[in-house]
């Protein structure tokens, strides 16, 4: 890009200042940069010495910054909610992983499918890691299709939350929070769906924990029976500052 | 679902695991839990 700088010139009392230095100068007014690592390069030694209030362009990310005197951040209103990772589930799958999902970066997440469908109608289930055990939840339904008002069911240390979404053969439905789970503490999970089966109980809410404080970083889609094919796994991470 | 049932609805070549955006075929270990599931699956009222 013409307007990338490797250098924030310091001008001193008898040197030349060149037409490029001027050009440059001119041709920016605030310094662009490709990166992070250029831009942290430029600054200090012989050239300008970074202080409060420098600005600086990204043209890697398109992000203005700012420094406030200890770290760059960003111009404008910081983001609540930030899309960790977008993973297209293929065709006929019998579960999706999402690896890296979780860091040290967000200690709550919010995971959401989309699209696709299901082979046939049928629950899914959420697990973390690879772990198979000490899952525990609570389920409260209610109806809007059959006699049944609502009903109510727990999961006692189950092998994964199961009901944590539902699959139907026009759909894919999972909202889903977690809380905590790359943290050593013990996951809360909380949750809503929509049941497509109209012969049974509609929608409900999940609430659940899983018991053990071990650090996650992936996760994985399973239904209850079938496979899935399309959609979209879409992971957000909450801001903690 | 009998496991026979199960086996010739889902052929080991019709279905698959995905890790991120690779998908790949079941290892047979993963296979046969799958098939198992769809046994064990109990439809729910």
């Amino acid at each position: 890009m013409p307007n990338e700088q490797t250098s924030v010139p310091l001008f001193v009392a008898n040197t030349v200042l060149t037409a490029s230095q001027q050009n440059l100068s001119a041709g920016t007014g605030v310094p662009v940069f490709a990166t992070t690592v250029t831009r942290d390069a430029a600054f200090g030694g012989s050239n300008k010495a970074l202080a409060e209030g420098q600005l600086c362009y990204l043209s890697s990310t398109n992000v203005v910054q700012y420094y406030d005197g200890a770290a760059w951040q960003p111009v404008g209103a910081s983001a609540g909610m930030t899309l960790v990772s977008a993973t297209t589930i293929g065709s006929a799958v019998g579960s999706v992983t999402v690896s890296g999902a979780f860091s040290a970066t967000y200690d709550a997440y919010k995971i959401v499918v989309t699209g696709g469908a299901g082979s046939t109608n049928q629950a899914l289930t959420l697990t973390l890691g690879s772990t198979s055990t000490g899952y525990y939840a609570s389920y409260f339904r209610t109806s809007s299709f059959s006699s049944a008002a609502y009903d109510g069911q727990i999961l006692n240390n189950g092998s994964g939350w199961t009901e944590s979404g539902y699959g139907t053969t026009s759909g894919l439905g999972v909202n889903i929070e977690l809380q905590s789970p790359f943290l050593a503490k013990t996951t809360i999970l909380g949750g809503v769906y929509q049941r497509g089966n109209t012969t049974a109980v509609g929608m409900g809410t999940i609430s659940g924990m899983l018991n053990d404080t071990t650090s996650y970083t992936a996760f994985t889609i399973t239904p209850a029976t079938g496979t899935m094919t399309g959609g979209t796994v879409r992971v957000y991470g909450y801001a903690n500052s | 679902m009998t496991y026979a049932e199960a086996v010739a609805m889902y052929p080991h070549d019709s279905v698959f695991i995905q890790v991120d955006g690779v998908v790949r075929p079941m290892t047979p270990a993963e296979y046969e839990a799958f098939i198992q599931r769809q046994v064990d699956y109990v439809p729910e009222s």
